[in-house]
């Protein structure tokens, strides 16, 4: 398999590469790990005109604040893993990242990229979303901050404008003590998956303050289930509680059938993990406290 | 046409190659390494695992035109001279093959694990090498390969 002909240009700075998008914007596409966009392109499901590879640009950093994480868009999934400093912050990123297909494709594969390329069941996008995130769209105009929930459209489609690059993500995380869980389903070791679950809870004593939800598998893209996480402020997660959770959570969600599943099973695992990622989430936040 | 210089097992030859052109495909044909195997072409299957500036990459997800510069080594620059690398040596011991398509990715993938794992459970070693199919031995004589190479790496430390 090849992938057709295309111009390959090289961006040596994020303003070389904004003044290219800029110019070619709608026929381009940037290459960053290309651990998505190239098997696309082999496969000749994507066939750009140009490639602005931007995998040289010093966009790899993780810098922990008090509330918020941001991660440079050219972070490896690996580094997500291997960085202790985030994983004593944020344990939710190793958890997730590990879901991400195989140890050489994480070496590579980049956590801007996978936003970018919004899969409808990519952890990135979940934990974005999960975490009330947002990126920095960057072009010639400046830095646009666009939020999560804007930025996934539907499948391997997001809000950004054709001059415009991801930069970074930026992901807020609770101001007390605080526990998540992330559970995902492939059919096998690294496949893309069937459904996946993020949860996050914030106790005080035994009470929960916030909870947060994230569902993968519902939609065509990461879906929050509000109502539920509300319903849970204020009480303690037993599990009756959560398997309430878990139920409301996806009897909600239309999910959908395709070569890997059908949508009854699909609520079935968001019922499931909603629950187990609840009790974890909670008890893991008790741990901290 | 782009101009590429790529260093391959210690050659260094600088070619103009079409942008689309994968890395696995020019190693194979501008540089005869055809211990590079396509399996699949999209990342799921890492027969074409190489190393590039040391590091395990699937050389069907990369394009040459990318690597400029780069030095990359493949399952033919895994030998020291006639001295097989340690993991050749246990695949050939523990009967870690049978048909071979997949194994020079597999040691590829493999081998910067065996330099950092001590003692790996059953369930570390195959997350190691989940990206790595073989349709033959089932994996669980590639496992005991695993196994022997870290030893091996292991007495040769203590000697």
């Amino acid at each position: 398999m090849k992938p057709c002909p295309f111009e390959y240009m090289r961006a040596e700075t994020v303003e070389h590469a904004c003044a290219l998008l800029a110019d070619r914007g709608e026929e381009a596409r940037l290459l960053a790990g290309g651990q998505s966009l190239i098997p696309m392109m082999n496969l000749r499901l994507a066939r750009p005109a140009t490639l602005i590879d931007v995998g040289r640009l010093p966009l790899n950093s993780i810098s922990i604040g008090a509330r918020s994480v941001r991660i440079g868009a050219l972070t490896r999934h690996c580094e997500l893993i291997d960085s202790p400093e985030l994983r004593k912050a944020a344990p939710i990123f190793a958890e997730a990242a590990r879901y991400i297909a195989h140890p050489t494709i994480r070496r590579h594969g980049t956590a801007g990229g996978s936003a970018a390329n919004a899969d409808p069941t990519a952890e990135i996008p979940g934990l974005l979303s999960l975490m009330d995130g947002h990126v920095e769209a960057t072009s010639q105009s400046g830095i646009r901050p666009v939020p999560a929930h804007e930025l996934f459209r539907g499948a391997f489609s997001t809000s950004l404008k054709p001059d415009e690059m991801i930069t970074a993500l930026h992901f807020q995380v609770p101001a007390g003590t605080w526990g998540a869980s992330f559970l995902e389903l492939a059919e096998r070791e690294g496949d893309f998956a069937v459904a996946a679950v993020g949860a996050i809870v914030e106790r005080k004593g035994d009470r929960v303050t916030t909870a947060r939800i994230m569902l993968l598998g519902a939609d065509s893209v990461p879906v929050r289930v509000q109502a539920v996480e509300a319903s849970l402020v204020g009480i303690s997660i037993t599990n009756s509680v959560a398997t309430k959770a878990g139920a409301d959570a996806a009897a909600a969600q239309r999910c959908y059938s395709d070569i890997r599943a059908t949508a009854d099973y699909r609520r079935h695992l968001l019922a499931e993990f909603t629950r187990r990622a609840l009790l974890c989430a909670y008890e893991r936040a008790g741990a901290t406290a | 046409m782009k101009a590429v210089t790529l260093t391959v097992n210690g050659v260094s030859k600088t070619l103009t190659v079409e942008p689309r052109r994968l890395l696995a495909d020019v190693l194979r044909h501008d540089f005869g390494c055809y211990g590079v195997h396509f399996g699949c072409s999209h990342g799921a299957c890492g027969c074409c695992t190489v190393h590039v500036n040391g590091e395990p990459r699937l050389s069907c997800l990369a394009f040459a035109a990318q690597c400029d510069g780069m030095d990359i080594v493949t399952i033919e620059g895994m030998a020291a001279g006639d001295t097989l690398h340690p993991l050749q040596q246990a695949f050939i011991a523990e009967h870690g093959l049978q048909c071979g398509y997949c194994t020079p990715g597999f040691i590829m993938a493999l081998a910067p694990f065996i330099e950092r794992a001590d003692e790996p459970t059953d369930e570390e070693i195959r997350q190691a090498m989940s990206g790595n199919i073989c349709r033959c031995t089932g994996y669980h004589s590639i496992v005991a390969s695993v196994r022997r190479a870290i030893a091996a790496r292991k007495e040769g430390a203590d000697a």
